[in-house]
């Protein structure tokens, strides 16, 4: 997993225009035949807010919720493929694609235990580990992971990092993701007008049992 | 209370390490033959301990016959592949080591691979903890994981090598007095570390900034931790008090006791795997 990437891919995210309809974690599941409770693409809903008074005495509220559409973030520098004590969960060097490789993975879930964005999932049935691939046959066909493409609010963009980076900027810290120095995520966030910082403590994931 | 194996796998693996320890140490000073040859009859204890633990570590795996497959992850120093290794090499070098007394190989180099066998379970103590160290989950990014793990060699190592100790007081006479007597001290400085730490780390949890607070997860966690601290300091006190006043035979006393810590550790481990919690 040390080698750099000749190109690294990513997601982009547009967190003002998601409307949370899920319609990218369906395409998802049934793009790559998933189980139920296996979820490669994950839409956090993170609402918070309260009653504020204002000087006249009078109410109001700043009640607030927006969705971030997560998968895996392919990062820079994987907890996962760092953890993973056979080199199954690796980068791939075309691509910079964090891969598991299902006949050397020994289902240990030391991956699911280090990745702080929750993209490596257990399959009970396998009995090996599973994540987002990138959609890397699609990919390397021309087309669009299956989630880009789906996505009725064409709020998701997909590419190389560096592209997505000079179109649409570098915000990767919103909450509820955590702060991107850890894993130096390939991901580019666009912030909804409510967005909070990452390790914002104002709101919380209300959609807990979905993702 | 979701990773069962692994509770079992590292307060049994780290449990072995501490009663290899005490009774490595006594082994090292000891200069009867005689009394070496009753110490080393001890020394598969460890290796019981040890070999339970390792076959929880391999039901904790989806595809445990491939679990050769973690001599890869060393290209990249992974610290799972790490612990796995060094749990096997402690192993190794115990068993090597009883072999060598069994057969009387060797009796020169006994001594040194005995020493080899203490440096790796020492090593293996930090490579537990340097599994868990994961920068990614706060709760556990700390030295109160690896405060715990070494402690729990300690609280159970000293009490059931006492007991495996008393076991043989016919045979050893005034060398196992002595041994209790030290082992006491040492037990009784170890009740003043956790009745310490333990509370201490309580506190550190309850003031990190999380999205969730890591004490009210489950339910069951306020009669858990309870249940740990109050085992832990009764098992260990009723025996370290009666050894330092001078009851150094009673077995039934030694077991009840490391009974008790090794219940109090299990319980605690359940709560630190609970505390895996989502960063986000």
């Amino acid at each position: 997993m040390a080698q750099k990437a000749d190109k690294q891919l990513g997601f982009y995210v547009d967190t003002a225009k998601c409307t949370g309809c899920k319609t990218c974690q369906l395409s998802c599941k049934d793009e790559n035949d998933l189980k139920v409770g296996v979820n490669w693409r994950r839409v956090y809903e993170y609402a918070g807010g309260n009653w504020v008074q204002h000087q006249d005495g009078t109410f109001d509220q700043n009640v607030f919720t927006y969705y971030t559409s997560i998968s895996c973030n392919h990062c820079a520098k994987p907890a996962c493929a760092q953890a993973c004590p056979t080199g199954a969960m690796h980068k791939r060097a075309n691509d910079g694609l964090v891969v598991v490789n299902q006949d050397v993975c020994i289902g240990c879930r030391y991956c699911e235990m280090a990745c702080p964005y929750g993209a490596p999932q257990f399959d009970a049935q396998k009995k090996v580990m599973t994540k987002c691939d990138g959609c890397y046959d699609r990919v390397e066909a021309g087309k669009m992971p299956i989630c880009i493409d789906s996505c009725p609010l064409r709020a998701l963009d997909f590419g190389p990092i560096e592209e997505l980076r000079a179109r649409y900027g570098s915000e990767a810290d919103i909450a509820p993701l955590p702060d991107s120095s850890l894993t130096s995520p390939s991901l580019v966030l666009k912030a909804n007008r409510n967005a909070k910082p990452s390790g914002d403590r104002t709101g919380q994931i209300i959609n807990t049992r979905e993702v | 209370m979701h990773e069962l194996s692994l509770v079992l796998f590292t307060v049994l693996a780290q449990s072995a390490v501490g009663l290899f320890m005490v009774l490595a140490c006594l082994l090292m000073f000891n200069k009867d033959s005689r009394r070496q040859q009753v110490l080393n009859r001890l020394l598969p204890a460890v290796l019981i301990l040890l070999g339970i633990s390792a076959v929880a570590a391999i039901t904790h795996l989806g595809q445990p016959l491939r679990a050769v497959n973690v001599i890869f992850g060393l290209q990249h120093l992974s610290p799972l592949s790490i612990e796995i290794i060094t749990t096997s090499l402690f192993g190794g070098a115990a068993f090597t080591y009883l072999l060598m007394v069994h057969f009387g190989l060797l009796k020169p180099l006994q001594k040194l691979v005995l020493a080899s066998a203490m440096a790796l379970g020492l090593a293996l103590l930090w490579a537990i903890a340097n599994v868990y160290t994961l920068d990614t989950v706060p709760t556990w990014n700390s030295g109160w994981t690896t405060f715990q793990f070494v402690m729990t060699a300690f609280v159970v190592g000293i009490p059931a090598a006492a007991l495996l100790l008393r076991m043989q007081a016919g045979n050893l006479g005034g060398f196992q007095k002595n041994a209790d007597r030290a082992l006491a001290t040492v037990g009784f400085i170890v009740l003043g570390l956790v009745m310490v730490g333990y509370p201490l780390y309580l506190f550190w949890l309850g003031q990190m900034d999380l999205a969730l607070n890591p004490l009210a997860l489950l339910d069951y966690h306020g009669g858990l931790i309870l249940a740990r601290l109050a085992l832990l300091y009764a098992g260990l006190g009723i025996w370290v008090i009666g050894a330092t006043r001078g009851n150094n035979t009673a077995t039934g006393l030694a077991a009840v006791s490391t009974v008790m810590v090794l219940i109090a550790e299990l319980c605690g481990r359940i709560f630190f795997y609970d505390l895996q919690m989502p960063i986000m």
